[in-house]
């Protein structure tokens, strides 16, 4: 895999500025959040009622919250949370599907059928309501909410990693490794997945943005992580019955969010280009 | 066609049936069993009570005795009694139901007729301003929270300019069919987004591809207009991918409508969702979650059948 | 034959892309008479097709752009027409017919739509009278049960049925120029003799002029009155068929000729071929274009690009030291 990525792939990369830009966001904005306790200028839940729903200033860039508490470090804070989930659920979501499309792919028949109707079914259950449903059973913590939104966005993953499964085994090296001995284990963790890892690694960058735009979502109804530990959905929340009298409560939250998502999009493009130069569709 | 048509039906049978396993088991899993919240609400206290309750339910029975008895009484129209009204849950779910499809359809037309003209006009007007506008607008439609999305346009249009009704259906005292369309504008603006972004990026690539392709060619050397060219010739080849994207999304659109409804207090199924997430009412969520799915599911069919009259290289044996 | 029907002077054709320009074409000159064949043959990157779809108009606009000549269709020069009044031409004065049936007619429309379509714009027929010249058209294509086939979808035809609707849709409107851009590559042998025999005898019915392209010197033999031979963009050589079989004068065509299997003659050894390869057109080069690959090359090859030389009134020669080579020993009897 590292070769894969010194090789052209990342030349490519590399020259898609966007992406590299992107990057070079998603990454500051990953370690700034995540060393907001050392960073944020205030503590997260520091009450001041002295300075309640202040508008932005040089003390409160982005203004203060109803019980006066700054809201950059709020935003900061809920980044860790938001990136946090992010980031571990599509891990766990990618390497579901991969596991799961691997195994439909390579062993093919009835295990291939059943695999792909059980996908087809999750596929048809609206993922936010189930979502819902199941962030309701445990309590909203980081790992468990990874967890659920991981395992409710594997369908994708397992659909495309399949079908270069499927592709692959008809290449010759994968026969030519067989008629040598390998086993079958050893087939897919050394041959195929190494080979399909290009559509995976597009697929999990997309699901980082995916994941934190649900993870906000549910925060947002008041299903996520509770309050008073901030995230972007739940800050969100509190935000909407003085949206019209202040207006930075509700912006700033969701600018976070486009951003992150909009940045960690433009890489997957990116990757997707660099590992698949002819599919480019001339965009600009 | 015909038999086309009624062996993807047939098809949608297990496909039903396994979402309907799914979905029981997950409501079978909540904490305490699905009707541990209506029976440890404090609204019971004698133990016999209890017990009998337990017994009319038929919670006392094994579980898979318990699906077979849940899966013959939903297929005769029966989807059990909302813990927090008492009413049937299918009536509460018809009653809700129109004003969804109505939100779903509004919102899946306004995609689609936007999505059709920014991604026909960028695709022939390739590296043009207006492609590269269109999209830049993309990549923020995908990347953008729904509800935030919600949020900021009633700041803009209802706080801040008054144009549009913050939220609801309709002007208590002043209804009109003119107020309820001017209700839907923004739900419907919102649910869109995202799919008028997806939809007229994916149009655009796949056109740009039929453009070059030999009977496009053909097409021009016959002395056809530019207009019969893009809108016949290549529109109709470049639209057969996206129908399996639309058909895709259908899930999501669903997972949209539920937080634009709870934004917007849009009386449909999906704002019923989350209040009955809140009062634990697990038949009605099981309910939903199936009517949800099934929606889904024949949205799925119809694209099927689209694609099949679309490209008649599909075969219908 | 009688007066021109299309004079092209000077064409030049370039494509301006990322890696540099690509001289396509590099001032061709020919006449076409009425109802003669004429053949434009090359390997493939000689520019024959770039030439051809630069008078249909059809030239991809960006990269390709026409830059200089004139192509005279009836007293009007194609090259200056709107992209209104070039549609006005294509289709109905002059029609193409690609190389690949397959690719080549649009998958969702129906076998009668797409041949109407030509007849109902171009000639204004009602939808009636249009799909029973469809269907006359079809019969006299060879097509078996026309009015089945009409409902018909491409994908449900075989290769050499495609490629018959095409010449078919081409022809709908009787147009004075069919261009025929290599029509049987793509097909089986014996169904190339049959496409190739049908559009000899519509000529003959309908008497159309034809330009043929081809990269395949053999075919042309009994289909084209006149062979134009290209090279890196350039017309090399152009003589009567039988005169240039003949009395190639060309080394060039000499030895395309050479690299033809021939029946009649005792078999020796492997074909020849050409040895190196098609220069890159991204030079723009002064030399005679074939001098590098050229057996007879001189230093003053590589001065100035020959001047199209005339042997006698149809046989022309873009070569310095076609009169001291003489006969190739190679050809002819």
């Amino acid at each position: 895999m590292s070769e894969r990525f010194r090789s052209p792939v990342w030349r490519q990369l590399r020259k898609h500025k966007l992406a590299m830009a992107s990057s070079v966001v998603v990454l500051g904005m990953t370690v700034v959040c995540m060393a907001a306790p050392l960073l944020a200028p205030y503590a997260f839940d520091a009450i001041d009622l002295g300075s309640i729903r202040q508008a932005p200033s040089w003390e409160h860039p982005m203004g203060t919250d109803d019980l006066g508490r700054d809201l950059f470090t709020r935003v900061l804070h809920g980044g860790r949370i938001s990136i946090l989930i992010g980031i571990l659920s599509a891990i766990i979501g990618t390497g579901l599907g991969s596991l799961i499309g691997v195994v439909a792919g390579f062993y093919g028949g009835r295990v291939d059928n059943l695999l792909m109707r059980l996908t087809d079914v999750v596929y048809s259950i609206p993922t936010l309501p189930l979502l819902i449903v199941l962030s309701s059973y445990s309590q909203a913590v980081i790992s468990s909410m990874a967890l659920i939104i991981g395992l409710l966005s594997w369908m994708a993953t397992a659909r495309v990693v399949r079908g270069e499964v499927l592709a692959i085994k008809q290449v010759t090296f994968v026969e030519a490794a067989r008629s040598l001995g390998a086993s079958n284990l050893r087939l897919m963790t050394r041959h195929i997945l190494p080979n399909a890892i290009g559509p995976i690694v597009v697929g999990a960058t997309l699901a980082v943005g995916n994941a934190i735009i649900l993870e906000s979502s549910l925060s947002f109804l008041g299903l996520g992580v509770q309050p008073p530990t901030p995230t972007w959905g739940n800050m969100l929340m509190d935000a909407q019955a003085t949206m019209a009298t202040k207006p930075w409560l509700t912006i700033f939250p969701g600018l976070a969010i486009l951003l992150v998502v909009l940045s960690v999009n433009f890489i997957g493009d990116g990757l997707q280009d660099a590992l698949d130069p002819t599919a480019r569709d001339g965009t600009p | 066609m015909i038999s086309y048509i009624g062996r993807r039906i047939l098809q949608m049978i297990p496909l039903v049936f396994g979402i309907s396993v799914v979905l029981f088991a997950v409501i079978q899993a909540a904490p305490g069993g699905p009707e541990g919240a209506l029976l440890e609400s404090g609204r019971f206290i004698d133990p016999q009570v209890i017990e009998a309750y337990r017994q009319r339910l038929g919670v006392d029975q094994p579980v898979h005795i318990q699906y077979v008895r849940w899966l013959g009484a939903a297929l005769s129209g029966d989807l059990g009694i909302s813990f927090s009204t008492t009413r049937p849950v299918a009536e509460m779910i018809l009653d809700r139901l129109p004003a969804t499809v109505e939100l779903m359809a509004s919102a899946f037309l306004l995609a689609a007729l936007v999505a059709l003209g920014l991604g026909v006009f960028s695709a022939v007007r390739q590296y043009s301003l207006f492609d590269y506008l269109g999209t830049g607008f993309s990549f923020v439609g995908i990347a953008m929270p729904v509800f935030w999305f919600a949020l900021i346009l009633q700041l803009i249009f209802s706080v801040k300019l008054g144009w549009l009704p913050v939220s609801g259906t309709e002007t208590v005292g002043a209804s009109s069919l003119l107020d309820h369309l001017l209700h839907l504008i923004l739900p419907a603006v919102v649910l869109s987004f995202r799919y008028i972004a997806g939809w007229s990026r994916y149009l655009r690539s796949s056109l740009l591809g039929v453009l070059r392709a030999d009977y496009v060619r053909t097409a021009r050397a016959k002395g056809l207009p530019e207009r019969v060219v893009v809108g016949i010739h290549a529109l109709r080849n470049a639209l057969i991918p996206l129908i399996s994207i639309m058909a895709l999304n259908m899930a999501a659109l669903f997972s949209g409508a539920v937080i634009t409804e709870t934004v917007f207090a849009w009386p449909g199924i999906g704002r019923m969702f989350v209040q009955a997430m809140f009062a634990r009412d697990y038949p009605l969520l099981m309910g939903i979650l199936m009517m949800g799915s099934i929606m889904v599911v024949v949205f799925n069919l119809v694209a099927d059948i689209l694609y099949g009259i679309l490209d008649p290289r599909i075969r219908y044996e | 034959m009688t007066r021109p029907v299309l004079e092209v002077r000077d064409l030049v054709t370039r494509f301006h892309t990322d890696e540099g320009v690509v001289h396509a074409v590099n001032g061709i000159s020919y006449s076409l008479s009425e109802g003669e064949a004429l053949a434009i043959v090359g390997e493939s990157g000689s520019g024959k097709t770039v030439s051809a779809l630069s008078i249909m108009g059809l030239v991809p606009e960006p990269p390709g752009r026409i830059e200089g000549g004139t192509a005279i269709l009836r007293g009007r020069d194609l090259l200056q027409l709107s992209p209104t009044e070039w549609r006005e031409v294509r289709g109905r004065e002059i029609a193409m017919v690609f190389q690949d049936p397959m690719t080549s007619l649009n998958p969702v429309l129906t076998v009668g739509y797409q041949l109407t379509e030509p007849l109902r714009r171009h000639l204004g027929a009602s939808r009636h009278d249009a799909v029973e010249r469809a269907r006359e058209m079809l019969a006299l294509v060879g097509i078996p049960n026309p009015r089945q086939r009409m409902a018909d979808h491409p994908h449900q035809l075989s290769g050499g049925q495609r490629q018959r609707v095409m010449i078919a849709m081409a022809l709908s409107c009787r147009p004075s120029i069919l261009i025929a851009d290599e029509p049987t590559t793509a097909l089986d042998v014996t169904i190339q003799a049959q496409i190739v025999d049908l559009v000899k005898s519509l000529q003959e019915r309908l008497g159309m002029a034809i330009i043929w392209i081809t990269h395949d010197l053999a075919l042309v033999a009994g289909l084209a009155h006149r062979v134009a031979v290209m090279y890196a963009g350039t017309i090399v050589e152009e003589a009567p068929v039988a005169e240039l079989y003949r009395d190639p004068k060309h080394p060039y065509t000499q030895g395309l000729l050479r690299s033809i299997p021939r029946v009649d003659a005792p078999a020796c050894g492997p074909l020849p071929s050409i040895d190196g390869q098609p220069p890159d057109l991204r030079m723009d080069s002064d030399a005679c274009p074939f001098s590098p690959r050229c057996r007879h090359a001189v230093e003053e090859c590589a001065t100035g690009k020959p001047p199209l030389d005339g042997v006698h009134d149809d046989h022309r020669v873009a070569c310095i030291r076609w009169r001291e080579l003489g006969p190739d020993p190679g050809v002819g009897t």
